[in-house]
């Protein structure tokens, strides 16, 4: 049985609708191959990258252990006792006058304790009670405990 | 069928002949190259494709007892030239030049340098800078080789030299602490396989592995750099002044036995290794721990503290000394020919008297007196950790040759022989309470895994707290109470004993004009922080030990005092602030 006259696909027509799939077909071919193309470029272009950044690393660590070398070799003792003479002018002691101080010694600040060595520091300084720093935030006092 | 009219079938032959010839020996070539010599080719084509680098791991840093770094490592590149490969003339100049331009040095010298290397690799640097060199590889010079290498940079400049010893040219320490430590110091290197492309650069997503390398631990050291170089500039200049062959200083906390300095002379430059002399290499040794002297006079601090010890006198016990003493045929005598009568032990070591010394011998007998130098740890080494350390030696009554003789003059220090890291161990037990304690020179090894800390160990008790104490009391006295007070620090009571000891003959006795001039010391004497040994070895102008040796312990012992801001005990300018 033949289906109705105005129900079939006219010929050009067929062929029109199977160029456009092949065309889409190959767009998406096309695309993918792009897309592929694209994307081994960048995975390429990424790894130069992460070669390059790992050249920049190591770079990095030698120029650390230079940099290290410096400050070691400008803290050096010889180099203190080079400028010490020729830039500030200062000699060896001839002799020497120790200065005893009979002042009661006081609790060094926070800041000054951190910077002397533990066996230097002392006994810390009793902490404020709570009502003593809230009269010392009002009175601004600077005095010890 | 046509025919060329100019061709015969014969030459048409004789072409084909040779082309199947032809065509026949490259397959046979083909099938050579293909099969007999794939191996090999296969082997240039992996070599071409993949690299194989191993990775230096970084030498960890050597530090003071402060953290203050003595010897850091550096990557640098050594730069070889390899005449092979260079293609032209014109190759051969731009690599020339480009050397010269990263190292500085000059291309005329350079070229010059190829010439007499007649076309083999010529090593124009091992200690260039790592960006100059990695600029100078990017260049991508056929000829130019280079590879990267662990230098080590010391910026306290020569400072504990033999202590510290050296590296070689794979980066491995060969001496010193550098050898004795290796393992820890080295850490393990790391590799890193890929494929690589025409010009050597890894290919992106090629294949590509590494094993990274496990960074050397850092050596923190007992040694205080300041200490260490009061006590090389001392002993620099007390070996000028006296024309002395060489000699030693060790300064050591006596209640843990931790090194805070240890200097010996003769030593090498350490920027400047150069052991192209076989002679040189005798400068290497750490003779603080290698070297064996016989110590003097400082010796009869362990003869009077052991007789103190097993209650055989007391610092007032007298004995009388009636001039020299014969001894199974031997006449001992004083060191000045000098006799004093009657006098306490307290005045026999301020005299120093050998007769005294003697007397104490007597009193002691061979079995407590050798028994004794072996608590103290005489006869084996102290395992303070230094490879080549000698023990010592004594003859003891089980030797076959040994004589009683020997008994009197081990007393004053003669006959018997020791390393100056012994004895200062030695004094030490006696200055710290009696123990003596294991001398060491690593405080701790910070490695990536964490930090291992060396703590002082107690060897065992060898006298009583009780004779320590008075031990410290007579020192203080020898000091003091001398006529020369040369090893006295203005405004601080220190302790300590000198000794002139004469220096054995290879060829048996000793030698007539040869002395070593030594003093082993303490300070302050209230609570002493610090025992100084000082010995100087075949001084010319004056061969005794309170005169060269003992200067030196004064210096060192004042500098040390400010240092540790020690407040003066008395009689010093004291300038008073009051509130």
């Amino acid at each position: 049985m033949h289906a109705p006259v105005f129900l079939r696909p006219l010929p050009a027509l067929r062929a029109s609708r199977w160029r456009r799939r092949i065309a889409v077909l190959g767009g998406l071919g096309a695309l993918g191959m792009v897309v592929l193309l694209a994307q081994a470029s960048l995975v390429a272009s990424t790894g130069y990258n992460v070669e390059r950044l790992e050249d920049t690393k190591a770079a990095l660590i030698r120029s650390n252990q230079q940099l290290e070398d410096s400050i070691a070799s400008l803290r050096s003792l010889d180099r203190i006792e080079r400028e010490a003479r020729t830039r500030l002018k200062m000699v060896t002691p001839s002799s020497y006058v120790y200065i005893r101080v009979e002042a009661r010694p006081q609790a060094p600040s926070p800041l000054l304790r951190k910077a002397l060595k533990e066996e230097e520091r002392g006994p810390a300084p009793p902490a404020w009670s709570w009502w003593e720093q809230l009269i010392r935030t009002f009175v601004g006092s600077r005095s010890q405990p | 069928m046509n025919k060329h009219p100019h061709l015969s079938p014969l030459r048409l032959h004789l072409v084909l002949f040779f082309m199947g010839l032809c065509t026949l020996g490259l397959v046979v070539r083909t099938g050579f190259l293909q099969i007999a010599q794939h191996q090999e080719f296969a082997q240039q084509a992996d070599d071409t494709h993949w690299s194989r680098q191993t990775v230096p791991a970084p030498r960890g840093m050597i530090k003071d007892r402060e953290g203050n770094p003595i010897a850091i490592a550096q990557t640098r590149w050594e730069v070889s030239l390899n005449p092979a490969q260079f293609r032209s003339a014109a190759a051969r100049e731009r690599a020339v030049a480009a050397v010269a331009a990263a190292t500085g040095a000059s291309p005329q010298d350079i070229q010059k340098k190829l010439e007499q290397a007649r076309d083999k690799p010529l090593l124009v640097t091992d200690n260039l800078e790592y960006a100059r060199g990695k600029a100078l590889l990017g260049k991508s010079l056929p000829g130019i080789v280079a590879q990267e290498r662990i230098h080590r940079t010391y910026p306290e400049g020569n400072l504990a030299a033999g202590l510290l010893g050296f590296v070689g040219r794979d980066g491995a320490g060969l001496t010193g602490v550098e050898a004795d430590f290796n393992p820890e110091l080295a850490g393990s290197a790391g590799t890193l396989v890929f494929e690589r492309d025409s010009v050597g650069n890894p290919i992106p997503l090629g294949y590509r592995s590494s094993a990274p390398p496990a960074p050397g631990a850092d050596l923190v050291l007992t040694i205080d750099r300041f200490i260490q170089r009061v006590v090389e500039r001392e002993l620099d200049a007390a070996l000028k002044k006296h024309g002395a062959a060489g000699g030693t200083v060790i300064v050591m906390q006596p209640h843990t036995g931790a090194i805070l300095a240890m200097a010996s002379r003769p030593s090498f430059d350490l920027r400047n290794l150069a052991f192209s002399d076989p002679k040189a290499m005798d400068l290497v040794r750490n003779r603080a721990v290698t070297d064996l002297y016989e110590p003097g006079s400082t010796f009869k601090l362990i003869t009077m503290a052991t007789a103190i010890n097993e209650g055989l006198v007391t610092p007032e016990t007298t004995y009388f000394d009636g001039g020299p003493v014969i001894k199974y045929g031997r006449a001992l005598d004083t060191w000045d020919h000098k006799h004093f009568g009657t006098e306490t032990m307290t005045e026999l070591l301020l005299h120093s008297n050998n007769v005294g010394a003697v007397w104490l011998s007597d009193k002691l007998e061979p079995e407590r007196f050798y028994q004794s130098l072996k608590r103290f740890g005489f006869g084996q080494p102290t395992q303070v950790g230094l490879s080549g350390e000698a023990g010592g030696v004594f003859r003891t009554p089980k030797d076959q040759d040994w004589s009683p003789i020997d008994l009197a003059t081990n007393a004053f220090g003669q006959g018997i022989t020791m390393t100056p890291l012994q004895l200062a161990t030695a004094v030490s037990a006696i200055v710290n309470g009696g123990t003596l304690m294991r001398p060491y020179l690593v405080d701790r090894i910070e490695g990536p895994e964490g930090v291992r800390q060396f703590k002082p160990v107690a060897v065992r008790q060898v006298i009583s707290a009780e004779t320590s104490r008075t031990m410290r009391y007579m020192m203080n006295q020898t000091v003091e109470k001398s006529s020369v007070k040369t090893a006295t620090v203005a405004g601080f009571h220190v302790g300590g004993k000198t000794g002139t000891a004469t220096v054995p003959s290879p060829s048996g006795g000793y030698e007539p004009d040869a002395t070593i001039a030594s003093i082993v010391g303490f300070f302050p004497y209230e609570s002493p922080r610090a025992v100084v040994l000082v010995k100087i070895d075949r001084p010319k102008d004056s061969p005794w030990g309170s005169q060269v040796a003992s200067p030196v312990f004064s210096t060192v012992a004042r500098e040390l005092l400010v240092y540790w801001r020690v407040p003066p005990s008395e009689g010093v300018r004291v300038a008073r602030i009051t509130p």
